[in-house]
């Protein structure tokens, strides 16, 4: 008698250990025994998923899985997205004042210190005066980025980019403090040029503990992509340094969101801009990936949840 | 017995094994084939004895494709596509057929075939909901409500 029930344990564990998590969490629900083959240990985190924003208002976001093939809708608090972690975290605020993060997975929501208290500890003049510019009423918060998410630990560090006027600002938030603290700003990309463009502000991404911030540099026009120079933040020193090569990691850059991974070594590195253009920042390299012109506006965004903690 | 030969020599060079199915038929299988079975390899003894290897938890019907997946697999100058496709061919069976295939692989511990054959299941599970899944291969449902309510509302938001 065929009891697909009783397959030996290793055999299902090979069968949950190919699956994308998508896959793997329903797996997981068949019966008792699948669900004890397929833990936590099982899931291989090399096969993560990842996710396409396609809309996303107050009420609602649209996520899209390329490898499902299947719109997942997921509901939201009235709130304003302001921006959005590829981790899973939205940053929204209330009455564009109050801000929090929140986990509409983990139905967790955490309150940030006021933007008014930014901290610095800086003696340079025109620091101060950037971050006192960046104190007026109303910055907006660009992209946000985490080295260590409170989904995993609960002492996280949260960096932001925020725009008041021309100005860019980098600051970042550690668990247990009621205040941001300023990072120094790249002054050498102040520079202007008649034949290139710089985005008005950086993506940020966690890549290995670490923040980086990177600055999409545009031809004429908005016209093809120059070249992307990435910036690493230290959050000890207050500064940023640009490098020059990522090893193995690709960056996934988008306006809102954008995260790192890690490919095998003889896989080039590239890094991936919104909506479908890659940049090879070993060797200049600019190639299309992906068609995603539908989208708009806010969406159009990659998306790699964190689903460690359900498993 | 000579203890050079064997380093020298081959010592049988198509040397055959028997196989016998808990049904009691007989399968002749080259040893080149049969080594691909992990559990075939231990118990192939170093001489030429053609005593039968009994295989109490396999039948003959299974038994028979066994045989003749690791006789392809053996072949020389196959090109990975033909084999592919062959290999495709092989395991568009009933899920029951499938099943036998994967207690099999998982006995002889075979790799190739295990692969092969829970990837099938793997790409038959993909899309569905536990629902379906449950359907497709005959499951009853071992989780109390308490245990699926846990479950369903850990996998509310991204999944509905």
């Amino acid at each position: 008698m065929v009891n697909w029930e009783k397959l030996p344990r290793e055999v299902l564990e090979l069968i949950a250990r190919r699956l994308a998590i998508e896959d793997f969490l329903p797996f997981r629900r068949v019966c008792a025994s699948w669900r004890s083959a397929a833990v936590k240990e099982t899931y291989n985190t090399k096969s993560k998923a990842l996710w396409f924003m396609i809309h996303v208002d107050d009420q609602r976001a649209e996520l899209f899985s390329p490898s499902r093939g299947r719109i997942s809708p997921m509901r939201l608090l009235e709130s304003r997205v302001e921006t959005w972690s590829p981790r899973g975290w939205l940053l929204v605020s209330k009455w564009s004042c109050e801000y929090h993060i929140l986990n509409p997975l983990l139905r967790l929501s955490i309150k940030l210190p006021a933007l008014e208290k930014l901290r610095h500890k800086s003696c340079l003049r025109e620091e101060l005066d950037g971050s006192k510019r960046l104190q007026c009423p109303n910055p907006r918060i660009r992209s946000i980025a985490w080295a260590s998410s409170p989904s995993s630990s609960r002492s996280y560090r949260v960096m932001i980019s925020i725009n008041q006027s021309w100005i860019t600002g980098l600051v970042f938030h550690r668990s247990g403090e009621d205040a941001w603290t300023v990072v120094s700003p790249a002054m050498h990309l102040a520079s202007n040029s008649r034949q290139i463009i710089f985005e008005s502000h950086p993506c940020l991404v966690e890549c290995l503990g670490s923040f980086l911030a990177a600055w999409t540099i545009w031809g004429k026009g908005h016209g093809p992509v120059k070249k992307i120079r990435v910036f690493k933040v230290d959050l000890e020193k207050r500064t940023q340094e640009e490098i020059k090569s990522l090893g193995n990691t690709s960056l996934f850059l988008n306006s809102n969101s954008s995260f790192s991974v890690e490919f095998n070594a003889n896989q080039t590195t590239s890094y991936i801009d919104e909506k479908k253009k890659s940049y090879s920042v070993d060797n200049g390299k600019v190639g299309t990936h992906f068609d995603a012109t539908s989208c708009r506006d806010f969406a159009a965004v990659w998306f790699q949840p964190d689903f460690s903690t359900l498993l | 017995m000579s203890s050079s030969s064997s380093s020298s020599l081959p010592p049988c060079p198509k040397k055959m094994i028997t196989l016998k199915s808990s049904d009691g038929e007989t399968f002749q299988i080259e040893e080149t084939a049969a080594l691909q079975s992990k559990t075939l390899e231990n118990m192939i003894d170093e001489n030429c004895a053609s005593t039968p290897i009994p295989l109490r938890s396999i039948n003959g019907k299974i038994l028979a494709k066994v045989v003749e997946f690791c006789n392809k697999h053996a072949e020389v100058g196959v090109d990975a596509e033909s084999l592919h496709a062959w290999d495709a061919e092989f395991v568009n069976v009933e899920y029951t057929t499938l099943f036998d295939y994967i207690l099999a692989a998982n006995f002889l511990e075979i790799p190739t075939l295990l692969d092969l054959a829970s990837g099938v299941v793997g790409d038959m599970i993909k899309g569905k909901t536990p629902d379906e899944i449950r359907k497709m291969f005959n499951i009853n449902d071992a989780f109390s409500p308490e245990e699926e309510e846990e479950v369903r509302r850990a996998n509310q938001w991204a999944f509905e």
